[in-house]
């Protein structure tokens, strides 16, 4: 379970996550919607270790963020318009990722990029804009981690690619991982969040 | 040598110090918008476990996926001191080069001691050992009066560039000649026609770094990662 207490982040005197608080289940998805500069990405930055609250606190599983650990373990991410190291494939990439936890064999790293229909051994600066979202979603899933954190992850993607990305979210979820995914638009969640949340000048409210 | 010149020296110098007390972090190691060396540091990083510390400093928009990059890789770490991501746009390239050559120097440092991987390890003693050399050179310099012309820099230069190359085969990385050793060795390129003087500030900007990460191994400050 991720539970946020009060959690507050400022900006240079701005408020962007202000007095949070709300708990995460697990084996549920989570879709976060609202426009831009509302703190979706913030909120997943939070969940995630990369910023440290201005007030308040993370506990993942119990365990507090920033106090008893620094990055949750076993999180996967997909952060927006992120690129990979553009002169390597896809598996280069992932392989390289999985030198830091050493938790995912080659075969994970192959049935990942199978699981998101990349198996080019093109050089990853040859990817169109779709392709690298689908190796982001790999990356993100191929050490099969608990929580999975993932910001607009249909950009760029086509009506198929969408549909692979929602089956992924299932079988994730079947498998009881935490899912929190964001989007400007709710229309988006509906089909494939358990719980549809609206995040609004850094204020987070259940719909 | 001009007083601007030493000037400079000293100003990043104490840049350099000054972020070391600011962040915290074990040890630094800044990212320039070079080409090929930004991936080779990630690739020293990614292969050099437990990662020491990375500040990622991209002045160029079309580097700006190195941030990313960056985030993606500390999210996979353990310990949050260990690595670290901060954008400096403003600062120019130029500038940041001459201190991002000591920081990388600490931080291969850093890594020597804590080094899982035998290819990486290759890497760094080769890459310190040339460091060393060009040191000692200076020291030469220093101590016998020596005064470099123009052919000995070059072929001083040259030799840089050799290793470099030497290095790129070593990581085994299709990247061409490009060189986290020229990148290391920039500062003492210029500094080699410099006179007794900057020699000095040279060495006392080296003491000065391996003390701070010393030091700063002890700190832990929580920052964002931007």
């Amino acid at each position: 379970m991720i539970e946020l207490i009060n959690y507050s982040k400022d900006f240079k005197k701005r408020t962007v996550l202000n007095n949070i608080n709300y708990s995460f289940n697990d084996g549920t998805v989570y879709g976060i919607y609202g426009t831009n500069g509302s703190g979706k990405t913030m909120l997943l930055r939070a969940v995630a270790g990369l910023i440290v609250p201005t007030s308040g606190t993370v506990k993942i599983d119990n365990v507090e963020l920033h106090k008893d650990i620094s990055f949750p373990q076993g999180l996967g991410i997909v952060i927006e318009n992120m690129r990979l190291l553009p002169n390597y494939n896809a598996f280069d990439n992932l392989k390289i990722l999985s030198e830091i936890r050493k938790v995912a064999t080659d075969s994970d790293i192959s049935d990942s990029l199978e699981r998101v229909g990349l198996n080019s051994d093109l050089k990853v600066k040859k990817y169109s804009l779709g392709m690298k979202q689908r190796l982001n979603i790999a990356q993100a899933i191929f050490e099969h981690p608990k929580i999975i954190l993932l910001d607009e992850p249909t950009n760029a993607l086509d009506t198929a690619g969408v549909k692979l990305v929602y089956n992924i979210i299932h079988d994730e979820k079947e498998k009881g991982a935490t899912i929190i995914l964001t989007t400007h638009h709710k229309e988006d969640l509906e089909s494939v969040c358990d719980i549809i949340l609206k995040m609004e000048e850094g204020n987070l409210y259940e719909e | 040598m001009k007083r601007s010149n030493y000037l400079i020296i000293i100003i990043l110098t104490l840049l350099q110090t000054a972020f070391f007390y600011q962040q915290g972090c074990d040890a630094i190691a800044f990212i320039s918008g070079i080409d090929y060396t930004n991936i080779n540091i990630i690739y020293l990083m990614v292969y050099s476990a437990p990662i020491v510390g990375l500040l990622i400093v991209s002045m160029d928009s079309s580097k700006m996926w190195l941030i990313d990059y960056g985030q993606l890789v500390i999210s996979r770490c353990r310990k949050r001191n260990k690595a670290l991501v901060v954008s400096l746009k403003k600062i120019s390239e130029n500038t940041l080069l001459l201190v991002a050559a000591q920081c990388l120097v600490n931080y291969l440092i850093l890594q020597m001691r804590q080094i899982s991987q035998f290819d990486c390890e290759i890497i760094i003693v080769a890459v310190l050992c040339h460091y060393l050399t060009i040191n000692a050179l200076l020291l030469l310099q220093h101590y016998f009066e020596l005064t470099y012309d123009a052919p000995v820099s070059l072929i001083i230069t040259l030799v840089i560039l050799y290793f470099s190359y030497f290095i790129d085969m070593l990581i085994e990385i299709n990247f061409g000649k490009s060189t986290l050793a020229t990148l290391i060795f920039f500062p003492n390129i210029i500094f080699i026609n410099f006179d007794r003087l900057s020699t000095l500030l040279c060495l006392w900007a080296m003491i000065i770094n391996l003390i701070l990460v010393f030091i700063s191994q002890k700190k832990l400050k929580k920052i964002d990662i931007i």
